[in-house]
């Protein structure tokens, strides 16, 4: 893919993802053929400080879980009132890694 | 998430589990269910907002279940029997799976998020917790 479309996108998506992966995403996005620029455009990625928002409002119901698709962990927590309110208060600082890693491996089938 | 952390971290969550019922197990002598307001001591929810959130019973629910009372399990948490059975079955599955080197749970964690996915099961699935909520809140409040 041509290098400022590449750079347009991490200047619009760079902090969906950690800050490491970030050179990593970019190279092998230059190498990433043409076709695939429009599905990589429509990816749904998930912005970690919403996610952070809705774990400090409603973290204890796990919506924040079911937000960036951890469906099974999502029901773990609100059955169990926030894990027991320790799960809730260790998601704080957890969430914002655990929702760039949910984007990391959304864009994984379009960047190999 | 990949298999050993998903296995370890069940493993405590149902272990740390077991030291809350147990720790909850003798203080349910009573199981009759009545209007009562407990003291919401763990549940940061209904600390900081006062009100009950979709889970209160559950402690109750699945000790009347440890000690056999399935009718009043039901009363104070309809999926409170659901968990009694998780915690029963999953770590033996867990202990199964790493002794055999499967991933038979892992398999069957990842179903179970693709079910509760679907559109349809989804809006049912908050139908019900709602349904509970509100049930919840006329008990406490």
């Amino acid at each position: 893919m041509e290098e400022n479309k590449v750079d347009m996108f991490l200047m619009a998506n760079g902090k969906y993802f950690e800050s490491m992966q970030v050179p990593q995403i970019r190279d092998m996005l230059l190498r990433v053929d043409d076709s695939k620029w429009v599905m990589i455009q429509s990816l749904n990625l998930k912005n970690p400080t919403t996610s952070l928002i809705v774990s400090l409002l409603a973290g204890s119901l796990g919506i924040d879980r079911f937000m960036i698709g951890d469906t099974g962990l999502g029901i773990g927590k609100l059955l169990t009132c926030g894990g027991f309110g320790i799960w809730t208060i260790v998601d704080w600082f957890l969430i914002q890694g655990a929702t760039k890693k949910k984007n990391w491996e959304k864009i994984q089938p379009y960047i190999y | 998430m990949n298999r050993n952390k998903l296995y370890l971290f069940v493993f405590f969550f149902c272990l740390t589990g077991y030291f809350w019922i147990g720790y909850h197990y003798n203080k349910a002598a009573d199981f009759s269910i009545k209007k009562e307001t407990t003291s919401f001591d763990f549940c940061l929810f209904s600390s900081l907002t006062g009100v009950p959130c979709p889970s209160c019973g559950m402690t109750r629910s699945v000790t009347s279940a440890a000690h056999g009372h399935w009718i009043s399990s039901l009363q104070w948490h309809p999926l409170g029997i659901l968990m009694f059975l998780a915690m029963l079955v999953f770590p033996p599955w867990i202990a199964w799976d790493v002794l055999r080197r499967k991933n038979t749970f892992l398999i069957f964690y990842q179903k179970t998020e693709k079910f509760f996915q679907q559109k349809p099961v989804a809006i049912v699935s908050i139908f019900v917790i709602l349904a509970i909520w509100v049930m919840n809140l006329f008990r406490y409040l």
